[in-house]
């Protein structure tokens, strides 16, 4: 129902033209859960706004590619049009909860006030303060806040880091969007919180059916939710597939990376962590071949001459990578085994 | 809260106790009497007998207790160079002029500054921006006895004398002196708020930038709100935060200090008085006016320490 094709997003700033997103590819079917994981700086978050066109429009320019929200390209509707679509098809909840929440509103306001801007009773009028009001009692109940008639006169301030992005959630369900986008919601929380609040979202997902895309840094985070995953790097989707074919058939050497980076259970103490050496490019001047090259322990000449295209390795599996060229002579990814010191049990 | 208000009350007449027992001893520790300013014709006779009279030829201290009783009694005590009139008298005769002409450039200042903020932080770096930063530029540097003259000249002469040849009358548009009817107000009011408008603009143009930045905006983007009520539901309740602790000075230094206006455009105000009473040494005079303003500039402050509570929720004292 979600599609994004060839997405290209670039800001204009100082220091030159960023091209953030440089011809994305994603699909989000109805009731499905994508990921979109990545490092900071891979344009997930730019992808995920780009949905809402949330970005500053004085120096964001979507520079080509469509967003189609069941066939209609949101990218071709005036800002007027997509008010209409924003809170109400489509919603978002946020990373940091402490901020992303007005602190001189009720709680129970910058609920009601989404309500008011969207819903309309049977007659197709807009519903009444009082409706409102029950409606956000109701979605305070529903993402498990106590007190919750009380807690409407609450300001930010008064709630914890978790209770506050369960304030985000019901508030971004409040409309019953049929999409929720979640950009690193879990990233400003403690361990235990994260676990409670994906938890909130999986039920949200099964009881109305909303899709959602979430997009985080953490392979760990997204795999209990998680039903497909996309890989973002210097822009571009670099892996893209189920779950299962990113946890245990991934054929990029940057989804390994990420993957290895991820503490197992049962890993010893002193074993140190994985990590990836280098940095992400620098999408000001974009590298012409593959963006991983840098880092990558794999490289080859073509990989810094050359951007490798897509390979479609299922139906729901697609990878850029050379080293999935017919002609390579390095053995795959997926044939090289984990190492021992990160294995998976 | 209710613990925080009477500490706050408690510490406003603290402060005005304060200012008003240095200001007594400063006064007396200037060279001079209220009836020896320099080149006097009275003689050293009737000198002892005015002193007496008034009790200045007591020992400080005694002045001073004094001084504290009446006060307290509600005495501000007789003018020493108006004519035997009674500072009380003097005050609630001129204050509410000054009042009035205060609370005119208070409220044109204010709403033309945080609007003139607002618009040039949604349209920066375009006309309206650049207009602000003048505005703000001349509002600031620009003294306002020069602008005073200038618009005397430009609207008072010039228009007026221009709308009386066109229309053959003697009816005076914008008139340059004296304070009888709204249109009396009218340049007056104007010059004296240009200093607002200056620092209000700005300052509410950083205080917006910086909301405008900030995640809650985008959430409210996100849940799609008309951009109209972002900016007033989100953006400029946050924004005023700064622009209240300032306004409780602004209110202060506008309805008290406008003397220069005062004199300049005939408006039988305070501000005169309290520069004449320096001069002649009128002792009365000086404390009582010191008193009457800073009980006026502490309260300001403390409504615009009450007035956070109402608009920032963090700052409301739970208990």
């Amino acid at each position: 129902m979600l599609e994004i094709k060839d997405l290209k997003v670039s800001f204009h700033t100082y220091s030159g033209e960023v091209q953030a997103v440089r011809g994305v590819n994603l699909k989000l079917e109805d009731g499905g859960v994508l990921a979109v994981v990545g490092e900071s700086g891979c344009g997930k978050s730019v992808t995920a706004q780009s949905v809402l066109q949330l970005h500053d429009p004085t120096i964001t320019q979507y520079k080509g590619g469509e967003i189609l929200l069941d066939g209609q390209n949101l990218l071709g509707l005036s800002d007027k049009q997509m008010q209409k679509v924003r809170g109400k098809d489509v919603s978002m909840i946020f990373q940091d909860p402490m901020t992303s929440l007005n602190p001189t509103m009720t709680v129970g306001n910058q609920i009601m006030e989404v309500l008011l801007q969207h819903e309309k009773t049977a007659e197709g009028k807009k519903i009444t303060k009082a409706q409102a009001r029950e409606r956000a009692i109701e979605l305070l109940k529903m993402v498990r806040l106590p007190n919750a008639e009380r807690r409407m006169n609450s300001y930010p301030h008064e709630f914890s880091g978790g209770q506050r992005q369960r304030v985000m959630i019901a508030m971004a369900m409040a409309c019953s969007p049929r999409i929720l986008i979640a950009d690193e919601p879990t990233t400003a929380l403690d361990v235990t919180v994260q676990a409670q609040i994906i938890e909130l979202m999986k039920e949200m997902q099964k009881e109305h059916g909303t899709s959602i895309i979430i997009i985080s840094h953490d392979m760990g985070a997204v795999a209990s939710i998680a039903k497909t995953v996309a890989v973002m790097y210097g822009g571009l989707v670099v892996e893209s597939g189920t779950v299962e074919d990113i946890f245990y058939r991934q054929e990029h050497p940057y989804t390994r990376g990420l993957l290895d980076s991820v503490p197992k259970a049962g890993q010893r103490k002193d074993q140190r962590l994985e990590s990836i050496e280098g940095m992400p490019p620098d999408l000001v001047k974009p590298p012409v071949g593959c963006p991983f090259a840098d880092r990558c322990k794999h490289c080859m000449q073509i990989c810094k001459d050359y951007l490798p295209e897509e390979t479609q390795l299922s139906e729901s599996h697609s990878c850029r990578c050379w080293l999935l060229d017919p002609e390579c002579p390095q053995p795959r990814i997926s044939s090289i085994k984990v190492e021992e010191n990160g294995g998976k049990e | 809260m209710r613990n925080y208000i009477i500490k706050r009350i408690l510490l406003a007449i603290v402060t005005i106790f304060v200012v008003m027992t240095i200001t007594f001893f400063m006064m007396h520790a200037i060279p001079g009497t209220p009836f020896s300013t320099g080149n006097d014709t009275m003689s050293a006779e009737s000198l002892e007998v005015l002193m007496s009279r008034y009790g200045l030829d007591q020992p400080l201290y005694k002045q001073y207790v004094r001084y504290v009783t009446n006060i307290l009694k509600g005495d501000f005590g007789v003018s020493m160079s108006n004519g035997y009139r009674s500072v009380s008298d003097i005050i609630l005769t001129a204050f509410p002029v000054s009042a009035d002409l205060g609370i005119r450039a208070l409220i044109f200042g204010t709403i033309a500054g945080i609007l003139l903020g607002i618009e040039a932080a949604l349209h920066r770096g375009k006309p309206v921006d650049h207009l602000s930063t003048i505005v703000a530029i001349i509002g600031i540097s620009v003294p306002s006895f020069v602008l005073g003259t200038v618009f005397q000249t430009i609207l008072g002469l010039g228009f007026s004398g221009w709308f009386k040849a066109t229309f053959h009358t003697d009816y005076q548009v914008f008139p340059i002196a004296r304070w009888q009817s709204f249109r009396y107000t009218l340049i007056p009011s104007f010059v004296l708020g240009m200093g607002t408008v200056a620092g209000l603009a700005r300052l509410m143009r950083t205080s917006m930038l910086d909301v405008i930045g900030q995640d809650y905006v985008k959430t409210a983007k996100s849940k799609g709100i008309s951009n109209l009520a972002i900016v007033w539901k989100h953006e400029v309740r946050n924004a005023m935060m700064p622009v209240v602790t300032v306004l409780g000075r602004m209110i202060g230094g506008v309805v008290t200090g406008s003397y220069i206006i005062e004199s300049q455009f005939a408006i039988p105000g305070l501000g005169k008085y309290l520069v004449n009473s320096i001069t002649a040494r009128d002792y009365t005079m000086t404390m009582g006016l010191t008193v009457f303003y800073s009980i006026f500039i502490v309260g300001s402050m403390l409504l615009v320490d009450l007035m956070y509570c109402v608009i920032d929720p963090r700052v409301r004292i739970t208990k």
